[in-house]
C-alpha cells in the first residue's frame, strides 16, 4: 500500500530537510533581499468592503540592498501588481493576465482604495458568469452566517434543506461555507535596483467572509547581550532601522531573543472535516532573524525555543544590521530592525 | 619380479555446473516445482581404455575431460571431448571407454533422471617394484577391512565419486553418493592411501591393518575451485523468456559493492538503471518506481529492501535462485508494467544440520537449517541492523537533526519443508521492520513549517503456505496461500502524517499438464486482494516529471485528509502453452493474462508471446518477444479524496528481441534490443495539484493522460564461475521518455540514463585469498531546472519557478569498488572475512541538484565518500 509513492516521499522530505544548506544562508543579507509585505491588516472583512467602500489597502515591501548599510545610494523601483491569485500553489501567478491592476512607483510602498468595482474588476470573466462563481459565493457566505462553526455543523444531512442556515450538505454532512476566499488576492512587487538586480515577492492578502478578521502580530521586547528593548522603543522596519551600541568587536557571541506579545497572538475557531477546532497562533508563529554580518545560530524560532544568538567569526569593526520578522502562521507580519557598530576597544555594551 | 605398469583412471566430478543441462530429458525443466538434484550419479561399472600403445611405449600421459549424457537409466548416451589431452589417441580412447561406462542414475526431486556431467579420465602409467599383490599367498595370510568417509573441508558435504587408491596393493575404489568407501580382505600392516580428485587438493595417508578388524577412517579433502555452495540453476529451467538473468549463490556472494546481499546484486546486470542514493527501488528498463515488483515463491512481497536499498529484507541463505526479468515476462505474472524479481526459495537441507553466523558493519544475521525427520526439514534465519547500537551515539546529533532512534532495521525467516512421494508441503513465514525516528531541530532553509519529529516505521509479515502435488508425469499442481500484513507509518512535524495498516491475501492456483513431449500447458488462478485502514495528511505525492513541485515551499503545499477503510480485490486467471517444435530448436510459448479490479471495475486481457530458436542447439538462440503488460492504479491513487476513482490500468506493450551466444564453455553473451510503449500513464491533471474550484467536490486529480516509450538494447557478457573465476560486463544503452497527452512532444523520464555500465569479477588467487572488483559507470539522471522565484513573504520562503521539465542532466556517476576475501577451511567449519572498499577512489558523486534557498544557484548532493567495510562469515 503506497508503495509507490512512499519512498519518493520519504526521500523528498530528507532531500528537503538537506537542501539549501550550502552557501550563505537566507539569514545573510549581502545582496538585494525582500523581507516581507507588511500590511495594515492582512485581512479584509468581505461584507465590510461592500457595506463600507473605499477602505483602503497600503502595502509596504521591506527590502535590504547593501548600500542601504555602506550609505552608497542605490535606487530602486518598485512594480506592484494587485490580482486574484491562488497564492503559493500557483507561484503567485494571477488568474487571467488581462485582470491585473498594476503600478509603479519609487517608493517601496503603494496604497490604493478598495471597493467593490475594484475588486469585481479584477475577477477573471468565468468567475462572474459561471453559475457556481466566487463571487456568488462570496455573497452567498457573508449574508448567511457571522459564525465559523454556525449551529448545526456537522449533521448529517442529505440535501442542502437539511442543514440550518449558513451551512450546506457535503457528503452527507451539514459543513459550513469557506471562511475565507479560497482565491484571495494577492500583491506581487519587483524590486529593481539600480544596479540592476531584480527580485520578485508576493503576499496574499485574506478575504474573510466570517469570523474575526486577523490582525497582524507584534513583538513585545528584544534582548540583546544583556540589554533589553522594549516596544515602545522599536520602530517599523519600514520607518528606518533603530540605532544600537557601540558593541566590542571581540564579543563573537551576541545572544539576541524576541519576545512576542502575547496578545497579538490570536487564537481561532476553524472547521476541519466537519469538526469545529480551536487554532492558536501562538503554536505558528514564527520568527526570522537576518542580518548583513555574522550568521545566526537559529534562521527561524518558535514561541517555543526563542533563543537565537550572532555569531561572529572575527573582531572586525564594522556596522550591522539587524532584521527580525514575526509571522502569525495566517498571513499577519511585523518586522523590525536595528543597527549597531562593532567597534575595536571596549566603548560601551548595552 | 618384473616391472609392471598399468593406468589408472580418475573422475572429476564437476556435476554442479552441469545440471540437467538437456531440458529435453530432464524433468528439470518444469518450472512449477523447482526441481533439485537428491542424488548425484556414482560410477557403477567401469570400463577401462585402452591405453594407446604408442603412448604406452613412449611414456607418454594424458588427461581427458568429457561432456557426458548419463540418461535415467545409468546408461551414457553421449560423451563428447570437453577438454582435450593434446592426443587424438587418449581422447578417443577415453571416449570409447567411457559409452561403455554404466552409472547409478541421478535423481532430481528423489526420481532417476538425465544429467550431465564433466567427466575426467588419466592416463598414468605407474611403476610398481611389485607384481600386484593377488599372489595366492595373500589368501592365507590374516586380512582386515578399512572403510570410510570423504567430505568436503568445511562444509563437509559428501565427496562423491572420489578415486581411493591403495598403491601399493594396486587396489582402487570410489566413493558413493554419501562419500562411502571400502576396501575387504587388505594385508594386516600398514596401507598407503591416496585421494586424488581434480576438485580437491590431492591427500595421502596411511592406516595401519589389523586382523579381523574393520579400520574406520574420515577424511577432509581441502576444495580446489570456489568453496561456496556451488549449487548453480544456469540452465537447469527451461529457458523460455526473451531475457531471464539468473544469478547462482556463488556469484552473489562475493560481488564487491553488494555485501553479500543476493537482490542488491540485481543493480549490476542490464537494463537496471541506478536510483539515486537513498531512493532504493528499481528502475527496470525506464519504467518508474512501482512498476517493477518483487515475488517470494510467486507471493508479492511489498518491499524488497530495508530503507530503499540498505539490504534486501531475505537472508541469502534462504534463496535458491533470483531470476530477473527485465521484461516480457510470462503470463504468470502481472499487475505490473515494468520488470519482475522472481525469488525462489531453496529447500533446508536434509542430510544434517547446518548453520552460518555473519556480521558486517551494517547488521549481523545467523541462519540454521537442517533435518527434522525424513520427510521434514526446516530453516531459520534472523538478522538485525546495529548501526544504532555501535554509531548511534556519534549520530546523535549531526547538525540540526537529532537521531532518536538511528536507523533500525530487522527480518526473520523460517521455512518448514515437507516432502513425501509426490507431494511438497511448504510453510514460509517472513517478516520486516524498519524504523527510524530524529528531530529536525532548525527548519531547513525557507521551510519554517518543516520541522519537528520525523518517525519512519515501515513493515510487514509474511505467512505462506503452498502444496505442490505432482499427480502424475504429466500433471503437476501448485496451490499456494499467502496472508501478511503491511504496515506503514510517516509522521513529521505537526501535518504529515500517515498511518496504514493493510492485510494483504494472495492466492495461487497453477498447474501444469505436459501433453506431449512437444507440448506443455499451464495455467492458473491468481487473486490479490487488501483490506486494511488509512489515515493520511499529505500533500499529493510528485508524480513522475513533477520535479518542478520540490520548488514549492513547504507552507504551499496542499495537504489532503483520509480516513478510511478500503478493501482491494484483483482476480486473475492466466494461462499459456508451450510448444516445441523442430526437434525442440524452437520453443514458442504464447500465453494470456486477464484480470478484474474490483476498485475501478474494469478488466485487462493481456496477450503475451514469446519464442527461442537454437539455430546451433545450446549455443546460438534467437529469441523475441512481445506483450502486453497492464498495471492496476495503487490504492491511494483511487481514493477518492486522494487520488481519483476513475482512473484506470496503465498499460505497456513489450517488445525485444535478441540473440544468446555460447563463445566458450564458460563465456556466453547475451543481446537483447527492446521497444517500450507506454500509455494510459497516471498523470496529475494539474502538476500543482490544486483545486480551483470553491465547490466542496473536488476536481479530478488523476487521469490516465500520460504516454511513454522506452528503447534500446542490453548486452550481457558473462564468465560463468569456473575454478578461479567469474565475471560479467553488463551495458545498458537505453532512453526513456514520457508525454503528457496535452504536451508537444516527449521529455526525458525521471531515470533516463544513456548509458549504464558494470564491469564486475572476482578472482581466486589461493585457496585462502580471492579478490573482487566491480566498477560502475552510468550517465547523469535528468533534472527539472529553477529558472526564478518568487519571495513567499506569507511564509518566509521562495517558490521556486521551474524551467523546462528534465531539461538539464547531473553528472555522469561512476565509482569502482574492490573486495579481497580470506578464507580458513577448517575440517567442519569455514571461517570467511573479507575486506571490502566502496568508492576506492573517493569520487563525489552527484546524486541531485539542490537550490539554495531563493533558487538562485544549485549545489549538488554528493553519494558516499570511500567506505571501508569488514565482515565476517562462518559456516559449519
Amino acid at each position: 500500500m503506497l508503495s509507490r509513492c512512499f519512498w519518493v516521499l520519504f526521500f523528498c522530505s530528507l532531500c528537503t530537510a538537506c537542501s539549501g544548506r550550502d552557501g550563505d544562508g537566507p539569514s545573510k543579507l549581502n545582496d538585494l533581499r525582500v523581507l516581507g509585505l507588511l500590511t495594515d491588516t492582512p485581512e479584509f472583512e468581505l461584507v465590510s468592503l461592500f457595506e463600507m467602500p473605499d477602505q483602503t489597502l497600503a502595502v509596504s515591501v521591506i527590502d535590504f540592498h547593501p548600500g542601504d548599510v555602506s550609505g552608497e545610494q542605490v535606487d530602486r523601483r518598485y512594480t506592484w501588481q494587485l490580482c486574484f491569485s491562488l497564492g503559493a500553489l500557483a507561484k503567485f501567478e494571477c488568474l487571467a493576465d488581462d485582470k491585473v491592476l498594476e503600478m509603479t512607483t519609487d517608493a517601496p510602498s503603494m496604497g490604493l482604495t478598495l471597493d467593490t468595482a475594484t475588486l469585481l474588476g479584477l475577477l477573471p470573466d468565468e468567475f462572474l458568469t459561471a453559475e457556481q462563481s466566487p463571487v456568488s459565493t462570496m455573497m452567498d457566505a457573508g449574508q448567511t452566517s457571522d459564525e465559523v462553526c454556525p449551529d448545526g455543523l456537522g449533521e448529517t444531512c442529505s440535501v442542502d434543506d437539511d442543514c440550518q442556515v449558513g451551512l450546506s450538505c457535503s457528503s452527507g454532512v451539514c459543513e459550513p461555507m469557506p471562511a475565507t476566499s479560497p482565491v484571495p488576492l494577492v500583491v506581487r512587487v519587483t524590486v529593481e535596483s539600480s544596479d540592476e538586480q531584480v527580485v520578485t515577492a508576493a503576499r496574499t492578502i485574506g478575504l474573510r467572509f466570517t469570523g474575526e478578521l486577523n490582525r497582524n502580530p507584534k513583538f513585545a521586547a528584544f534582548e540583546i547581550g544583556m540589554g533589553r528593548l522594549d516596544a515602545t522603543e522599536l520602530m517599523p522596519a519600514d520607518d528606518g532601522c533603530l540605532q544600537l551600541g557601540p558593541f566590542d568587536s571581540t564579543i563573537l557571541q551576541l545572544p539576541i531573543k524576541a519576545n512576542f506579545d502575547d496578545s497579538s497572538l490570536q487564537s481561532y475557531p476553524y472547521v476541519d472535516d466537519g469538526v469545529c477546532r480551536e487554532g492558536d497562533e501562538f503554536e505558528s508563529a514564527f520568527v526570522s532573524w537576518y542580518s548583513t554580518s555574522g550568521a545566526f545560530e537559529n534562521q527561524v524560532v518558535t514561541t517555543e525555543y526563542s533563543d537565537n544568538e550572532l555569531e561572529f567569526e572575527t573582531p572586525t569593526a564594522e556596522t550591522v544590521r539587524v532584521y527580525a520578522s514575526l509571522r502569525d502562521g495566517r498571513n499577519g507580519l511585523a518586522m523590525t530592525c536595528f543597527e549597531f557598530d562593532r567597534v575595536e576597544s571596549q566603548q560601551g555594551a548595552p | 619380479m618384473k616391472n609392471a605398469a598399468s593406468h589408472v583412471w580418475r573422475v572429476c566430478f564437476f556435476v554442479p555446473l552441469f545440471i540437467g543441462l538437456f531440458g529435453g530429458l530432464s524433468r528439470a525443466e518444469d518450472e512449477n516445482t523447482e526441481p533439485k538434484l537428491t542424488k548425484k550419479p556414482a560410477v557403477v561399472e567401469m570400463v577401462e581404455a585402452d591405453y594407446p600403445k604408442a603412448l604406452f611405449d613412449t611414456g607418454t600421459t594424458g588427461r581427458v575431460e568429457l561432456k557426458i549424457t548419463i540418461d535415467e537409466n545409468g546408461l551414457v548416451t553421449e560423451a563428447e571431448i570437453h577438454k582435450g589431452s593434446g592426443f587424438a589417441e587418449f581422447d578417443s580412447a577415453a571416449q570409447e571407454a567411457l559409452y561403455q561406462f554404466k552409472f547409478s542414475p541421478a535423481h532430481i526431486d528423489n526420481e532417476p533422471a538425465a544429467i550431465q556431467i564433466i567427466y575426467g579420465y588419466a592416463f598414468t602409467i605407474e611403476h610398481s617394484v611389485d607384481e600386484r599383490p593377488v599372489d595366492l599367498s595373500l589368501q592365507s595370510q590374516p586380512t582386515g577391512r578399512l572403510s570410510g568417509t570423504v567430505l568436503r573441508k568445511g562444509t563437509r558435504e559428501p565427496v562423491v565419486g572420489l578415486t581411493i587408491r591403495l598403491p601399493k596393493l594396486g587396489r582402487e575404489g570410489m566413493t558413493d553418493e554419501q562419500g562411502l568407501f571400502s576396501f575387504d580382505d587388505l594385508p594386516v600392516g600398514l596401507v598407503i592411501i591416496e585421494l586424488n580428485d581434480a576438485d580437491h587438493y590431492n591427500l595421502e595417508d596411511e592406516e595401519r591393518i589389523e586382523a579381523g578388524k574393520d579400520v574406520n577412517v574420515r577424511y577432509y579433502l581441502e576444495p580446489t575451485g570456489l568453496n561456496e555452495n556451488q549449487v548453480t540453476v544456469v540452465g537447469r529451467k527451461l529457458k523460455k523468456e526473451v531475457a531471464k538473468r539468473t544469478l547462482t549463490v556463488q556469484e552473489i556472494r562475493k560481488i564487491p559493492g553488494a555485501s553479500g546481499d543476493a537482490l542488491k546484486v540485481i543493480e549490476n546486470l542490464p537494463g537496471v538503471a541506478r536510483t539515486a542514493l537513498g531512493l532504493g527501488g528499481l528502475i527496470v528498463r525506464g519504467s518508474n518506481f512501482g512498476d517493477s515488483a518483487a515475488v517470494v515463491d510467486r507471493h508479492l512481497i511489498p518491499i524488497p529492501f530495508h530503507f530503499g536499498g540498505i539490504r534486501s529484507v531475505i537472508a541469502s541463505e534462504m534463496i535458491d535462485t533470483i531470476d530477473f526479468y527485465p521484461g516480457n515476462f510470462g503470463a504468470e505474472y502481472g499487475r505490473f508494467s515494468g520488470g519482475l524479481i522472481d525469488i525462489r526459495l531453496r529447500r533446508p537441507r536434509s542430510d544434517r544440520f547446518s548453520g552460518r553466523f555473519e556480521a558486517d558493519i551494517f547488521d549481523s544475521g545467523v541462519f540454521l537449517e537442517g533435518p527434522l525427520t525424513e520427510e521434514l526439514t526446516i530453516a531459520v534465519g534472523a538478522r538485525r541492523s546495529y548501526i544504532d547500537v555501535l554509531i548511534g551515539t556519534a549520530l546523535q546529533d549531526i547538525d540540526d537533526i537529532n537521531f532518536q532512534t538511528v536507523p533500525r532495521y530487522y527480518d526473520y525467516q523460517l521455512i518448514l519443508d515437507y516432502r513425501s512421494g509426490r507431494h511438497q508441503v511448504r510453510s514460509f513465514l517472513m517478516g520486516s521492520d524498519d524504523e527510524m525516528i530524529f528531530v529536525l531541530n532548525e527548519p531547513p532553509a525557507g521551510n519554517a513549517g518543516l520541522r519537528g519529529q520525523l518517525e519512519n516505521k515501515v513493515g510487514f509479515a509474511r505467512g505462506y503456505l503452498s502444496w505442490t502435488w505432482r499427480a502424475s508425469d504429466q500433471f503437476t499442481n501448485d496451490l499456494s496461500v499467502a496472508l501478511g500484513r503491511n504496515t506503514l507509518v510517516l509522521n513529521f512535524g505537526p501535518d504529515i502524517r500517515v498511518d496504514n495498516l493493510a492485510w494483504q491475501l494472495t492466492v495461487r492456483e497453477d498447474m501444469t499438464y505436459t501433453v506431449s513431449n512437444a507440448l506443455k500447458w499451464r495455467a492458473g488462478l491468481d487473486y490479490d486482494g487488501f483490506f486494511g485502514t488509512l489515515d493520511l495528511n499529505l500533500p499529493l505525492p510528485p508524480k513522475e516529471g513533477g520535479g518542478g513541485q520540490q520548488g514549492r515551499s513547504y507552507s504551499s503545499v496542499d495537504f489532503i485528509e483520509v480516513r478510511r477503510d478500503f478493501l482491494l480485490k484483483n482476480p486473475a486467471v492466466w494461462t499459456e502453452l508451450q510448444i516445441s517444435l523442430m526437434d525442440k530448436r524452437l520453443l514458442v510459448i504464447p500465453g494470456f493474462r486477464g484480470e478484474y479490479d474490483l476498485v475501478i471495475d474494469d478488466y485487462i486481457l493481456d496477450p503475451r508471446l514469446t519464442a527461442r530458436y537454437g539455430i546451433v542447439k545450446e549455443s546460438t538462440i534467437i529469441k523475441a518477444g512481445l506483450g502486453l503488460f497492464s498495471q492496476r492504479p495503487s490504492p491511494d491513487e483511487t481514493d477518492a479524496d486522494f487520488g481519483d476513482p476513475d482512473i484506470n490500468f496503465e498499460r505497456a506493450i513489450h517488445f525485444s528481441a535478441g540473440i544468446e551466444q555460447k563463445l566458450s564453455d564458460f563465456i556466453e553473451i547475451d543481446l537483447v534490443g527492446f521497444y517500450k510503449h507506454l500509455y494510459d500513464l497516471i498523470r496529475p491533471v494539474d502538476q500543482t495539484g490544486v483545486n480551483t474550484s470553491l465547490d466542496s467536490a473536488p476536481e479530478r486529480r488523476l487521469a490516465n493522460s500520460g504516454t511513454g516509450r522506452v528503447y534500446g538494447m542490453e548486452v550481457l557478457l558473462r564468465h560463468s564461475p569456473s575454478e578461479r573465476f567469474f565475471g560479467w560486463l553488463s551495458y545498458t544503452l537505453m532512453r526513456s521518455e514520457r508525454r503528457r497527452s496535452d504536451a508537444p512532444g516527449y521529455r526525458p523520464f525521471d531515470f533516463d540514463q544513456t548509458h549504464v555500465l558494470t564491469i564486475l569479477g572476482q578472482y581466486k588467487l589461493t585457496n585462502a585469498w580471492e579478490f573482487g572488483a566491480r566498477f560502475q559507470y552510468s550517465t547523469g539522471r535528468p533534472q527539472t531546472p529553477f529558472v526564478g522565484s518568487v519571495y513567499n513573504s506569507d511564509s518566509d520562503s521562495y517558490e521556486g519557478i521551474p524551467g523546462e521539465v528534465n531539461s538539464v542532466r547531473i553528472p555522469s556517476y561512476h565509482r569502482l569498488d574492490i573486495r579481497l576475501d580470506r578464507n580458513w577451511i577448517f575440517n567442519t567449519w569455514i571461517l570467511s572475512a573479507y575486506f571490502e572498499i566502496q568508492n576506492v577512489y573517493n569520487r563525489s558523486n552527484p546524486e541531485r541538484l539542490n537550490p539554495n534557498y531563493d533558487f538562485s544557484s544549485a549545489s549538488y548532493t554528493s553519494g558516499l565518500p570511500i567506505i571501508p567495510s569488514l565482515g565476517i562469515r562462518g559456516q559449519f
